[in-house]
Order: structure tokens, then C-alpha cells, then sequence
């Protein structure tokens, strides 16, 4: 009885509180995620991660191309840095307030997927052909479409090609080996300076595991299975490359997400496997010369993830066709051409990929050795993308890595055995 | 006690300051010059990291000096983005919140104080509480709330939801129980009302102590990171310090190098502050009755 | 009684107010009420208007299955059921917190007040303060990138205490053992800085005459501290203790910029506990709950903390 008083208050009170959040932003000519005005014209809020002033710059060129197609549609850019942007979104949405565009990663998709639109009744089939399919495919989630592609990322071997060749180990080509890989790791070890480093991060990690032994953490139908045999027989080979072989090493505590690609440029270790997405940013940052390959071989061959980032709309936007509108131009052929021009993505649209490998040639001078080691990086990216399949997460992707990064230390540091760390790791996220 | 000793004990004590320099200070001296050294070394390695370039911050082993020394970086920061906007955003929405918090609690300490009404210690109670809330949970409510005010992506949203928090007001309230009584009640013969004694009497002794929590507040505000990465969309244009740096992690790489320098950078605006209010500071809290006079 | 005792902790202090004088009904009196509202009112306004309604909906939340989106329905108390029956987690994290706290306010509180004392005989301490006061402000990611850089293996622990002592360091941050004991030295680090300007001007404001008075009474080193400067200072210890206690159960950035909570829960605080149920979790009905809780386990300490500063806080001399 006292229970359902106290109820009936607390509802009374909830509901007026929700009444009051819920009317946010809704005053004249403003409707959610935009607003129109007085002359038909409408802008609509597009929220996008930019780190540097020249990101930023490159993204208010795809906000004036939209304006410059449609007259009648402006956009406001809003901004955030990359690390807090799904941080940001989500509190946002907790008040109710969403910008009519938004970014989207398609690791993060499953977690955001009930806020956002499906795409298939705004866009027509025109507007996703000259995409690469893998980047298509991989913004879809439960058979719709929730954005369009900006780029597309495989997951390929960046080595150190100055260590290579010191320690006299063949350089990594195509079709090397999961074995090779191994032995490489163990001859470029020494002196301080370790073969390979290991990571928590979920594309890095998986990946390996991946083409390990084709360990999945994800069911068929989106349910964690991180304990899954394979996995634990996965994880027991790619922690044992610290703890076993010795040729690998390990994060230094659960916040060192990057630790991998760190040390990587950095010259502590000759071999990291990361996105395709550091091309640029790995070949120019390192004191050596960087070599990519693609991942090595396991009983199927080479596999890896793809992952990529695309732009779509909140369910809540008032502007649905105005938003389809502008998606169409900020994915479309002139805006993927701007982006690859200059160097910001590996664009999803085929015919801008000739621009960015343009961009990483002229980035890296035209001696024939850079020359060659940007061919042989797009090679491996083609072949990644080619042989890839987009990476479906959970709808608590976050947790379950959260959780790899505070337990799989544990197993990397051989404090726990593999199969203890993802069993824990299983158990919290399911629970 | 014997006037024998008492004299002995003004010569030892005069002795000792006439000896600046016996064996036992200098070994202190050096000893602490050295502690000091080393608590500061960290920041000394910040400080040297940011003079290297890019991907060397990690490099192992450790080292203090990079392949060059790059004083260019500090020049880069402002090419990468336009971090002097951060620097001025940051401040005025420091200095704004410091005036505002200090108005607030100022006049709110001295009716928690000195003056007598119903209700004065359950309210206060109340106000203490809310050191005790932590802001991780308020975050979306307050969201909600700066949407129906309309204030979402704005400077009157970085300065005033937390500016009533009781930290100020209960520093000024122990400071003001300490002045004496005596002075409030020769204002008030004088024929003073309650807001004049406050104005030319509480305040002109309360100085030092509004130095305190100007300088504290002043700091909370200049590194606040959640609520600005909440309320701003536009980082860009209406970014803090703490949001700037966070700016040089990107999707693809993070530029270390620029990190630390920007840091550096961060640090002179409080840095001033801190020096220019180091001697109000220190009179300051002596001032609140903490130090058992 | 009780609400006085915990917020008059200067009721006997010299300058308490001198006995009530009748001044008959309305009045004078009145006319102080309506001063005191007056004088109240910026603050209270702003208390109510940014205060009162984002506690009023995380109590509200708490009470709630509340999804960052999606549905909400009523739950009663089972949000704070789950914390402490069902969630291992959330213990976890109580327990890490009181340890962080253990460790970290009495380190903190002898340290700052030892340090004070050093730098009280030197011209030059207002230079001290200000240099032990820069961590403090250092943006906190610098602070933290540099002591990973100091902790991790073959980073300058290590690296010193190899080619200095042949010994081996320990993997402080990926180690269960060590990792809040490295998260706490670095902490004390940072936070020194308030405390011993506090502590400082505290002993600036020692009276002189009482210390020469104490010397004659042949009161030399230890004895002198332990008898008459500590309790001459014991209201700055006192502020000291409640303000450090308040601040460190609610440790979350330092945790999680450095170890993220990691190895497994070892370092995993209350308010990281309260900030991954809401944003990473995305439930902040939980996340409130939690909340709730930790203010609940505040408040207690706080409480005791004033009731017993009786017995050992001198506000007189």
C-alpha cells in the first residue's frame, strides 16, 4: 500500500519531469534536429567528429556543396572531438535532442541503430550504387540500411621495414603465413625491442583471431559468444605471443587502447596490425620506412574485418527529405573526390579511389621506394577489402569492450589463462 | 618561568636567525631543492616531450631530449587549430564564473554566518550536500534542463549550472564566523544596515578569502571537461581548453607532440594567476580560522 | 542538536556570537530575516534553479528503469537491489574506493603537512608552494601519458631501478597487485598541491608567542609538533581531512585515465561504477542509484567525522 503511494508520486513526478524535457526545442519554426524558416529554406544539424581546424574545413566544404545542389537546405555543422563524439550523441539523445544527420561508425551501429532512420524508403536504389559493396554492407544492420559509406577500412600489417631488413628476415608479402608471422616476430625480437604488439582494441585483436582459426565473438543472430572455443583457442595463441613466445608486447595498463600502433611508430616494435585508415598517418609520423602487408594466412586463408564510417538521419528529424537529400550530396561522387583528394579517407566510392592513392603518393615523394611501399599498401587494402567482412557488434559493443580492456590485460600479462578472462568477459556482458 | 630564561630563549632565537647558514639548514635546503627536482620531474618530462617531434614521445628506452629540439611545436599548435579561441573561451568563461560564484557565495556565506534566522543550519546542511552528488549523474538532467531554457551551445551554459555548489560559500561562511563581532556591531550603531556592513565592512577584511575561492573556483572551471564536451556542439567555435586538447586525438592518429605543447601552453594562464594571488592566498586561508589562531 | 553539531563546527570558537540579545518580536529581528533572505536569495535561487531539479530527477531516475533511449517504467527499489545483491561489480568497486581512499588521505594528509613544516624555515616558500602546486594544474591526459611513461616496463622505474639496483620492477599498471597502489602515489602526486597551501598558511599563522613559550617549557622537535603545533593546527588538519575524504571517494579520473579501472575490477572506483552503468551501460537508473548510494556512504562519513572532531579539534587555546 505505502509501495503504491509512493509510486503513484514518484510516477506523478517522472512524468512531469519527462513532460518538461520532452518539449525541448520544439518552439516556432523549429522542428526537431533543424529548423525551417519563413521562406521555405531549411537548415538542418549535422553532427560529425573533426579533430584538427583543416578537418573541420573539409567538412564545412561538404556542408557548402549540399547548399550549392540545394538552395533551399543549409547545414549546421556541429563539431566534436572523435574520442567524446559517441559520448556526446548518446546524452543528447537522452534529452531528447538529435541532430537531423548523423555520423555513424559501423562498430557503434548496433548500439545506435533504435535512433536512427532506416534508409531504404528516403534513399533510392541509385543512391547507393558506386560504392565499394563492403562499405554498403557494412552500415547495415538487421537487413536495413541505417547510413551511407564515407570510406572503408580493412585491417592490415604495418612493419618496419628498416628493422626487417637489419635483422636480415624477409620482408611479409601476400600469402605469407600465420607461421610466418610468428617467426618474423621472433627474429625482431631483442635488444629492447619487441616483434609484434598485442592490443584489446576489437578490430585489432579480433582480426587476428579471425584468421587464426575463424574465432567469431558475435553469433549469427547478434549474441555475444566470447567464450566460444574457438575464441579461447584464438586469444590462447595471441596472448602466448607475450607469454608463451615471448615476441610480443604488451600494453602497459587497461587505458592504453592504442598501445599497439604507439609503439609501432614509435620504433619499439617492428610489426602492429591496424587499420588501413593510418596509411597516411604512420608512413608520415615514423622515423623508419613503413612497410604494409595484409593479415597473415590462417587455415583459410588471409581475413580481416572491414569497418568504415557514413553519415545518416535520426528517426526524430523533421526533415526526412530534406536529410536524404543532403546525405545523397555528402556521399556523393564530388564530396568522396574532395575527401580523397585530400587525404582525409580511404573513400567507399570506387572512382575516388585513384585520388587518394594520388594523395599518399605525392604525400610521400615520388622517390620509387615510397612509391612502391604506397602501390604495395593500396595492394593489401584492395586485398583486405576484397576478402573482408564487416564487423557486426552487439547492441552493448561499448561494455564487451570495455571489458576487453580491463580483462584481456590479464591474459596478456599471463595473470589469467585466456579462457578465464573471456569467460569473465562473457559472463558481464550477457548479464 | 624565570626572566633568566626568557631572555635565553630570545637570544637562542635571535642567534638562530643570525645564523642563516648553520651545516643543518644548508643539508635541508639542498635536500628540498632536490625533493623539489624530483616531484617536478614529471613535468619537467612533459615539458621536454613537448619539444620533440612527432612520434618520438613513446620511443623506448626513455629519453629526455628527441632526435630534435622542436620549439616549432608550440607554433604548430595554432596551425593545427585555432587554439587561441580555446584560450579566450576559457577564460572568459572562468573569469565569468569565478565573478558569479564569488557574488553568489559571498552574500549567501555571510546571511549562513552572521545573521540570525529560521532554518539557517538545516539549509545550510542542505547546501553542503551538494558536494557530495557527483556530477557524473546530474549530467543529463542538467542537459535537459539547459534545453528547456534554450541555453544548450551556449556561454551562459558553461558558467551557471555549476556555479552554486557549495565549496565558496562554506570557505567564506568559517571565514566570517572568525571576524569579530565587535566591528558588525559598531557598523550597526553607526546605524548600518545589514547590506552596508556587509559591503564596507565584511567584504574589504574578507579579501584574502575571496583570493581562495577565486583561485580554486578559477581552476574548476579552466579544467572542466564533461559538461563542456555536453553543452557545446560547436567545439570549434565555443570550445574550452580541455575540450581543445582533446581536439588533437583524432580518428586516426594523435599528435602527442602537439598534446604537450598545447598543455604547456594551458598551464601560463593559471600559472599567472596563481602567482599574482599567492600572497592573498596564503593570508587567505590563514584568514578562515583553519589555522587555529 | 544533531544538524548543529555538524555545521557549527566553530561554535566554540572565540568569536561566537555573544549571547542572544532580546530584542522583543519583530523588530530588529524581523528586519534580519528578510536581510538574510535578501542575502540568500542569488545563491538559493541558483541552487533551485540548477540544483534542485537535475537531484530531484536523478532520484527520480533512481527509482526507474531508465534507458539512455528507449522505454522507462517504474522499478521502486529494485535499481538499488541489484547494486548491492545481484551486481559483483558495484562491490567491487565500494571496496577499491574505501581502499583508494585509506591509502590515499592519510599519504596525502602527512606528506602536505610534513612538506608545510620543511618549507616553513625557507625565504623562499611562497616560490615552494607555487612549484608544488603546477601538477595540480596540469592538464590531467598530460599528467597521465607521463606517469604511464614513468610506470610501464622499460619505461624510467624501471629502467632506474634495473641499472641502479638490479632489481626488477613490477608491471605497476598491468599488474592486480600494484595498479591502485601506482594510481594512488600518482594522485598524491597531483593533489598535494591544495593541501599544502593550506597546511602552509597554517603554520604562518602559528601564534609565535605560544611557540616561545612552549621552546622555554623545553618543548624541542617531535614533542613541540605533537603537543602544540598539531593542536594549534588542528582545525586546518580537520578541514584538510573532511575536504581530501569528500574528493577521494569520488576518485574516477585517475582511475580511469590511467587504468581504466583495469586489471580485471581491480581498480574499478563507485563513481567509474555510476559513469559506465550510464554512458557505457546506458542506465541511469542504475547509474543514479549508484550515485545515491556514494552520497549515502559520504554523508555517513562526514557525519561521524564532524561528531568526532570533539575530541580532538581544538578551536581554542
Amino acid at each position: 500500500m505505502r509501495l503504491r503511494a509512493a509510486q503513484r508520486v514518484s510516477i506523478g513526478t517522472a512524468a512531469a519531469l519527462v513532460a518538461l524535457a520532452g518539449c525541448g526545442g520544439s518552439s516556432s519554426g523549429e522542428g526537431a534536429g533543424g529548423s525551417k524558416s519563413s521562406d521555405g529554406s531549411v537548415t538542418l544539424t549535422w553532427q560529425m567528429w573533426a579533430s584538427g581546424a583543416d578537418e573541420e574545413k573539409q567538412l564545412k566544404q561538404l556542408a557548402a556543396l549540399v547548399h550549392k545542389k540545394h538552395p533551399n537546405i543549409r547545414i549546421d555543422l556541429n563539431t566534436a572531438p572523435f574520442k567524446d563524439y559517441f559520448t556526446k550523441l548518446q546524452t543528447q539523445a537522452a534529452g531528447g535532442e538529435q541532430p537531423c544527420l548523423v555520423s555513424m561508425q559501423s562498430l557503434r551501429l548496433p548500439g545506435f541503430a533504435e535512433l536512427m532512420e532506416p534508409l531504404d524508403a528516403h534513399v533510392k536504389k541509385a543512391g547507393t550504387e558506386g560504392f565499394e559493396p563492403a562499405a554498403t554492407e557494412a552500415l547495415q544492420y538487421e537487413g536495413k540500411t541505417y547510413a551511407l559509406p564515407m570510406d572503408l577500412a580493412a585491417m592490415v600489417v604495418y612493419y618496419n621495414k628498416d628493422a626487417f631488413a637489419k635483422a636480415g628476415v624477409p620482408e611479409p608479402k601476400a600469402g605469407w603465413k600465420v607461421a610466418d608471422f610468428e617467426k618474423a616476430a621472433k627474429s625482431l625480437t631483442g635488444q629492447g625491442k619487441k616483434g609484434f604488439g598485442l592490443s584489446f582494441s576489437d578490430l585489432h585483436s579480433l582480426t587476428m583471431a579471425l584468421t587464426y582459426n575463424g574465432a567469431r565473438p558475435v553469433t549469427k543472430d547478434g549474441k555475444p559468444q566470447l567464450d566460444d572455443p574457438r575464441m579461447v583457442e584464438a586469444y590462447d595463441w595471441y596472448a602466448g605471443l607475450a607469454t608463451k613466445a615471448k615476441s610480443a608486447s604488451v600494453p602497459a595498463s587497461s587505458s592504453d587502447g592504442g598501445w599497439a600502433e604507439t609503439q609501432f611508430v614509435n620504433g619499439n616494435t617492428a610489426m602492429a596490425v591496424d587499420g588501413t585508415w593510418n596509411l597516411g598517418s604512420h608512413i608520415g609520423e615514423a622515423k623508419f620506412k613503413v612497410g604494409v602487408a595484409p593479415i597473415p594466412a590462417g587455415p583459410d586463408g588471409s581475413k580481416t574485418y572491414v569497418a568504415n564510417s557514413g553519415f545518416g538521419m535520426s528517426k526524430s528529424c523533421a526533415y526526412k527529405d530534406e536529410a536524404a537529400k543532403a546525405l545523397a550530396v555528402l556521399t556523393g561522387p564530388e564530396a568522396q573526390q574532395s575527401l580523397a583528394e585530400q587525404g582525409r579517407v580511404f573513400p567507399a566510392r570506387t572512382d575516388a579511389q585513384p585520388a587518394y592513392e594520388k594523395f599518399l603518393t605525392e604525400q610521400n615523394g615520388s622517390d620509387p621506394e615510397s612509391a612502391e611501399t604506397v602501390e604495395l599498401g593500396m595492394k593489401a587494402v584492395m586485398d583486405g577489402l576484397a576478402g573482408g567482412e564487416p564487423f557486426v557488434g552487439t547492441e552493448n559493443w561499448d561494455q564487451v569492450n570495455t571489458l576487453f580492456s580491463q580483462y584481456l590485460l590479464e591474459a596478456y600479462t599471463g595473470s589469467k589463462s585466456a579462457k578465464e578472462s573471456l569467460t569473465t568477459i562473457q559472463q558481464k556482458s550477457a548479464g | 618561568m624565570s626572566t633568566d630564561s626568557r631572555t635565553l630563549a630570545r637570544a637562542n632565537s635571535a642567534r638562530q636567525q643570525g645564523s642563516w647558514w648553520t651545516p643543518r639548514r644548508v643539508v635541508s635546503h639542498v635536500l628540498l631543492v632536490l625533493v623539489t627536482f624530483l616531484f617536478l620531474t614529471p613535468v619537467l618530462y612533459a615539458l621536454a616531450t613537448a619539444l620533440k617531434p612527432a612520434g618520438e614521445t613513446f620511443a623506448s628506452p626513455p629519453s629526455l631530449v628527441g632526435s630534435s629540439v622542436r620549439w616549432q611545436n608550440f607554433a604548430d599548435v595554432f596551425d593545427y587549430l585555432p587554439f587561441q579561441r580555446f584560450v579566450v573561451n576559457g577564460l572568459l568563461v572562468a573569469v565569468v564564473g569565478t565573478l558569479v560564484v564569488l557574488a553568489a557565495s559571498s552574500l549567501g556565506a555571510y546571511a549562513f554566518a552572521r545573521l540570525r534566522w529560521r532554518g539557517r543550519e538545516s539549509l545550510f546542511l542542505l547546501f553542503l550536500g551538494t558536494l557530495m552528488v557527483p556530477q557524473e549523474v546530474l549530467v543529463v538532467p542538467m542537459f535537459i534542463l539547459m534545453q528547456e531554457f534554450g541555453w544548450v551551445n551556449s556561454y551562459q551554459a558553461l558558467v551557471f549550472p555549476w556555479a552554486f555548489t557549495a565549496f565558496g560559500t562554506f570557505l567564506l561562511r568559517q571565514f566570517f564566523r572568525q571576524i569579530p563581532y565587535e566591528l558588525q556591531e559598531a557598523a550597526t550603531l553607526d546605524g548600518c544596515s545589514p547590506l552596508r556592513t556587509f559591503r564596507s565592512v565584511m567584504l574589504p577584511i574578507a579579501k584574502p578569502a575571496l583570493g581562495v575561492v577565486a583561485v580554486f573556483t578559477f581552476i574548476s572551471y579552466w579544467n572542466s571537461f564533461l559538461w563542456p564536451l555536453i553543452i557545446v556542439n560547436d567545439v570549434h567555435d565555443l570550445g574550452t581548453v580541455p575540450l581543445g586538447l582533446s581536439l588533437f586525438f583524432g580518428q586516426n592518429s594523435n599528435q602527442w607532440h602537439l598534446v604537450m605543447a598545447a598543455s604547456v601552453i594551458s598551464l601560463v594562464p593559471t600559472l599567472l594567476l596563481l602567482i599574482a594571488l599567492q600572497k592573498h592566498l596564503v593570508k587567505g586561508i590563514a584568514a578562515t580560522g583553519l589555522a587555529g589562531r | 542538536m544533531a544538524v548543529s553539531e555538524l555545521t557549527e563546527p566553530n561554535r566554540t570558537a572565540k568569536s561566537a556570537p555573544p549571547v542572544k540579545q532580546r530584542t522583543g518580536g519583530r523588530g530588529p529581528r524581523g528586519r534580519e530575516r528578510w536581510y538574510a533572505y535578501g542575502f540568500l536569495s542569488p545563491g538559493l535561487i541558483g541552487l533551485t534553479v540548477f540544483t534542485l531539479f537535475p537531484v530531484g530527477m536523478a532520484v527520480v531516475m533512481s527509482l526507474h528503469e531508465w534507458p539512455i533511449f528507449g522505454e522507462r517504467s517504474f522499478l521502486g527499489i529494485d535499481n538499488f537491489r541489484h547494486l548491492l545483491a545481484e551486481d559483483p561489480t558495484f562491490l567491487v568497486s565500494v571496496r577499491n574506493t574505501f581502499v583508494f581512499t585509506a591509502l590515499f588521505l592519510p599519504l596525502n594528509v602527512v606528506l602536505s603537512l610534513a612538506l608545510a613544516f620543511w618549507i616553513a624555515n625557507c625565504r623562499a616558500r611562497q616560490v615552494f608552494r607555487v612549484l608544488f602546486f603546477i601538477p595540480t594544474i596540469t592538464p590531467m591526459v598530460v599528467s597521465a601519458v607521463i606517469w604511464k611513461l614513468l610506470y610501464q616496463p622499460d619505461g624510467v622505474f624501471d629502467h632506474y631501478l634495473g641499472s641502479w639496483f638490479g632489481v626488477d620492477a613490477p608491471n605497476f599498471l598491468a599488474d592486480p597487485d600494484t595498479a591502485m597502489f601506482a594510481v594512488v602515489a600518482m594522485s598524491v602526486w597531483q593533489g598535494i598541491g591544495y593541501n599544502l597551501i593550506v597546511f602552509s598558511a597554517a603554520i604562518d599563522a602559528l601564534p609565535t608567542s605560544v611557540l616561545e613559550a612552549a621552546e622555554i617549557d623545553g618543548a624541542r622537535g617531535l614533542v613541540k609538533f605533537l603537543r602544540v603545533q598539531l593542536p594549534l593546527m588542528s582545525p586546518a588538519v580537520f578541514f584538510v581531512t573532511t575536504m581530501t575524504m569528500i574528493t577521494s571517494m569520488q576518485v574516477f579520473t585517475q582511475t580511469y585515465i590511467l587504468t581504466k579501472g583495469g586489471p580485471g575490477d581491480s581498480t574499478v572506483t563507485m563513481v567509474q561504477n555510476v559513469y559506465e552503468n550510464g554512458f557505457i551501460s546506458r542506465d541511469l537508473g542504475v547509474a543514479a542509484a549508484g550515485a545515491w548510494l556514494l552520497f549515502a556512504v559520504i554523508l555517513l562519513i562526514t557525519a561521524v567525522q564532524f561528531v568526532g572532531q570533539k575530541r580532538w579539534v581544538h578551536y581554542e587555546h
